[in-house]
């Protein structure tokens, strides 16, 4: 018996070593779950493509994860990403969306949208909040997880579940309404959605709305440009198959209002994520829809620099490259003149190594030379030759303004015989579209420049200005020089002459005068 | 007869009027006209062609083109502001307009894709072994390419019958160096002579622990270990070549070469103690320099952007070459600021002419006045106004044992992979074997 004993007591000795040293050596193995807390990163790609995806992540203790993460597994919201937090987690822990493995310059290696402070830095980190201002861990249910929501294209931020409004509540499906506002918000900065038929809190006849509280934009995009937002709507088990929603403005029946729409939650009654894209009433299949209504290209403006060459700005970058293969293709321009005429262009050239740019320079051979008699000319895009959504024109006009010549002192100079003078300092400006700029080709005008302190006289020196399309202007800098001892002799031989008959006519006159005032008095005496 | 006597009056009043006014002129004018001269301003007038430059600072740039317009009547010079990070993309654009400039100055790590898109004229005869002898060879060699310009494109130096030209004229360069506070030194050892090893680096931080823990802060030394930029010199002590010998190759990043695994082991057995156990995550630039600027520092690797703010600081510190490691002399990078004449331009003599003047001792003077930028001359004795400037004497010291970083377009996945590197085997999260094949594999995954 007592051997028996001891051979229990031993065995479970073993078996408790074992179980230790499995344990031990599990932890040891499973660099991934080094603490039982985790926060889970659910991340939602409008492509949907999660493979090779990762997270770069700090700040979340000693046996936290740190570093890059990879992708756990899926959920209805998207790719999920687990983060593990320890003890001595700091009391937000940063978070990085990381395109791939590895590390670019800082933009084309992550998601999110530019600090409009900073727009050439970075794509800013996240942070997810840990702990509460007491210390202690916050958001984790009694089983340690705390799942938060990304989606491609947002700030900064990060959406929480145990916000109001987040996704994924409990025992509810979520329906994600992305919605932009045609007028991008200027008019009406704050949206909500009155909702029913969802079954769940948000329905009934109350005041308040879903909130169209995240924001987000599209790849490259400064934060604060931002034009989309979103809206989730908790869908209950026994909502009703359509559910209502009118976008209007925040908390009240305010100007701004659409119609009823209807939305099918068939599919996520009581659980599952949909979402579904509008501009205003408008209704997309998906975000690139929506994305090219809210923002579809244009020519924002077009110069003519020089005869052979216009510079055409758009609204958004134009794709024209995708990795090594060339996209652009230069029959997406043409160039007409104000009679409709085709003006053949030459070359367009525009930046380098670069997936998209939003300016471009038509260049013309001389015979196409830009001119003003031919202006307007109007300049056409069409990416898409099948697509007439993708047409834009502008209207390109020569500038017919002539420069404008500034002389650096008088332009009326009196001298004296034998004085000697030098020529005032000019300049001159020309207007390239609006904006003004110098121009060189400013000299004194052949056959007008010629001056003589040896003679009196009026002298007049022409400057010339001549800018890139051609116009002149003249600014005249006269000097006139005199004669100490003739006061009119700069006047000329015929200023001259008509002085003498003045100054004749003059005498006579007082002569007249004279033998009248001699004669009335002669009379009076008599 | 009475008539005939007041008619007679009034007509002797009114000529002794006139005979009156006449009388005093020539008492008081002087007719000076055979001193006068004869002008023709407009056959006179100077003849001049006009170009455009990209400058990133209207005070240099207003220097420079008054100097060089008084020295060349015949050009004028119209300048644009335009950031030189911009002028490659911007040239793209503008290239064959007429608002396109024709001298530019741009950081060398873009001389690549400039030479990719055509637009640089290339620099040849007696100007170009003038930069080539003046500027820093690194600096010229990079500036330098085989080209085919029939094809307008770069091709491999070893195509039969190739010849390296040079494309731009390196102006400035800047690099880290050794910072070190002299006074503090003088205190702690009784010499405010620096160190030239890094073995006498640690040797004096175990000597005047005590001391420097006492009265100063607890570091000899602070590196900005995330930093690849600075912690470069460490890597290349130990042999490491980013992108092989040339700096060209792509496939050569090397970051899990033995030569990266040697630097990384010696940081993490040698380094990490002698600064005291510092996570990397403490060892950033701005804490680094803020420890420099309050005089707590004896020694960290900086740059010349930093010099203002150490004077401002009234530190008492000198700035030379990095130490040796192990005998071995550490190379840093280095930025080059080069410049260089568009191969569109309508006016190359011109644009060269300027190019050469910007080139000069009398327009590096001017550049080094305005901008305070170290001029990329291998000599710096010629500049009266460098020549007394220590701290840029300093710089310029670890500039001769510099490499322009390498410009391919791979340089730009290097950075944050060999920083998180850096960070991960300083912190011990990885091992340095780890975290130099981590590294790579960032790298290529990023490509």
């Amino acid at each position: 018996m007592k051997k028996f004993l001891t051979f229990l007591f031993i065995s479970a000795f073993a078996v408790v070593l074992f179980a230790t040293g499995t344990v031990l050596l599990s932890a040891e193995e499973n660099d991934e779950a080094p603490t039982d807390r985790k926060v889970v990163v659910h991340y939602h790609r409008w492509d949907g493509d999660y493979e090779g995806r990762t997270i770069w992540t700090w700040g979340n203790g000693s046996n936290g994860s740190s570093d890059s993460v990879s992708l756990s597994g899926e959920s209805s919201f998207g790719g999920t990403f687990d983060i593990y937090v320890d003890d001595d987690a700091d009391a937000e822990a940063g978070l990085i969306l990381r395109y791939g493995e590895g590390w670019g310059d800082g933009k084309n290696d992550r998601d999110g949208l530019l600090d409009p402070e900073n727009p050439d830095g970075d794509t800013p980190n996240k942070g997810i909040v840990l702990r509460d201002e007491n210390g202690d861990f916050v958001g984790f249910d009694d089983n340690g997880v705390k799942h938060v929501f990304v989606y491609e294209g947002m700030g900064s931020e990060i959406i929480y579940q145990d916000e109001m409004f987040g996704p994924m509540l409990e025992d509810h499906g979520t329906l994600t309404i992305v919605f932009y506002d045609t007028d991008d918000y200027t008019e009406t900065p704050e949206w909500d959605i009155w909702t029913w038929g969802s079954g769940a809190f948000v329905s009934g006849d109350h005041d308040m709305g879903v909130p169209l509280d995240t924001v987000l934009g599209v790849d490259g995009q400064v934060a604060d440009m931002a034009m989309f937002r979103v809206a989730h709507i908790p869908i209950a088990a026994d909502a009703d198959d359509n559910v209502g929603i009118i976008f209007r403005t925040a908390g009240a029946w305010g100007e701004v209002q659409t119609n009823d729409l209807d939305i099918d939650v068939t599919d996520i009654k009581g659980e599952g994520f949909k979402t579904v894209f509008f501009g205003l009433e408008q209704q997309f299949d998906d975000f690139a829809q929506l994305e090219a209504f809210a923002m579809p290209a244009s020519i924002e403006n077009a110069t003519a620099i020089d005869p052979q060459s216009a510079l055409v700005e758009f609204n958004k970058g134009i794709a024209v490259r995708e990795g090594e293969e060339i996209l652009f293709d230069a029959s997406w321009f043409t160039l007409e003149d104000k009679d409709g005429n085709p003006v053949a262009i030459d070359s367009i050239s525009f930046t380098q190594g670069v997936a998209s740019v939003d300016e471009f320079m038509l260049q013309f051979d001389a015979e196409n030379s830009l001119n003003s008699a031919a202006a307007p000319y109007t300049v056409t895009f069409q990416s898409d030759p099948e697509d007439e959504e993708t047409r834009t024109s502008f209207e390109i006009d020569i500038n017919t303004t002539p420069p404008t010549i500034r002389i650096m002192g008088s332009q009326s100079v009196s001298l004296l015989l034998g004085d000697s003078y030098s020529l005032a300092t000019f300049t001159a400006t020309e207007l390239i579209g609006e904006e003004s700029r110098p121009l060189y080709d400013v000299r004194v005008k052949e056959g007008f420049g010629y001056l003589s302190t040896k003679e009196a006289g009026v002298y007049e020196i022409v400057i010339e200005a001549i800018d890139t399309f051609g116009n002149v202007a003249e600014e005249t800098i006269t000097i006139t020089v005199e004669d100490p001892c003739d006061p009119e002799a700069h006047l000329g031989g015929n200023a001259r002459v008509q002085t003498v008959i003045y100054g004749a006519i003059s005498s006579v006159s007082l002569i007249l005068a004279g033998a009248f005032v001699a004669l009335r008095r002669n009379r009076g005496g008599q | 007869m009475k008539k005939l006597l007041i008619v007679s009056l009034l007509f002797l009043f009114s000529v002794t009027l006139v005979a009156c006014n006449r009388e005093e002129e020539p008492e008081e004018c002087v007719n000076d006209a055979a001193l006068g001269q004869e002008y023709f301003f407009d056959q006179d007038q100077q003849e001049t062609v006009t170009i455009t430059v990209w400058l990133d600072n209207e005070e240099y740039a207003n220097a420079l083109i008054e100097a060089f317009e008084a020295a060349n009547p015949g050009i004028r010079v119209r300048f644009e502001e335009v950031g030189s990070v911009d002028v490659r993309q911007r040239l793209e654009l503008y290239q064959g307009s007429s608002a396109a400039a024709d001298v530019v100055v741009f950081p060398h790590d873009h001389i690549g894709a400039a030479l990719n898109s055509n637009l640089l004229h290339d620099i040849s005869g007696s100007f170009a072994d003038d930069l080539r002898e003046r500027m820093i060879l690194s600096a010229t060699e990079t500036a330098s390419a085989c080209y085919d310009f029939d094809q307008n494109s770069v091709i491999d130096c070893d195509t039969p019958g190739a010849e390296r030209s040079l494309f731009g004229a390196p102006l400035s360069g800047e690099s880290v160096a050794l910072f070190y506070n002299k006074a503090l030194l003088e205190d702690l050892t009784g010499s405010a002579e620096p160190a030239t090893s890094f073995e006498q680096i640690i040797a004096d931080f175990e000597e005047y622990k005590t001391i420097l823990e006492e009265d100063y802060g607890d570091l000899m030394i602070a590196l900005d270990v995330g930093n690849a930029y600075d912690m470069h010199f460490l890597a290349t002590a130990f042999g490491f070549q980013l992108f092989g010998e040339d700096g060209q190759n792509p496939d050569e990043a090397n970051l899990d070469s033995d030569e990266m695994i040697a630097a990384l082991t010696y940081m993490q057995d040698v380094l990490v103690p002698a600064l005291n156990g510092y996570s990397s995550g403490d060892l950033d630039g701005e804490s680094n320099r803020s420890l420099f600027e309050q005089g707590k520092l004896p020694y960290i690797i900086d740059g010349p952007w930093s010099i203002t703010r150490y004077v401002d600081a009234e530190v008492d510190f000198g700035v030379t070459g990095i130490p040796t490691i192990d005998g071995q002399q550490p190379v840093t990078f280095s930025g080059v600021q080069m410049a260089a004449v568009y191969s569109g331009t309508n006016q190359p003599a011109a644009a060269f002419r300027f190019l050469e003047f910007m080139t000069s001792d009398e327009g590096l003077d001017i550049l080094y006045a305005t901008t305070n930028r170290l001029p990329a001359l291998e000599d710096l004795s010629g500049l009266e106004a460098i020549a007394s400037d220590l701290y840029l004497q300093g710089i310029s010291e670890q500039l001769n044992y510099s490499q322009p970083m390498p410009i391919i377009r791979e340089m730009g996945f290097f950075w944050d992979n060999a920083g998180a590197m850096y960070g991960q085997v300083w912190n011990g999260t990885r091992t340095p074997k780890e975290a130099a094949e981590e590294a790579q594999a960032g790298f290529d995954g990023a490509r």
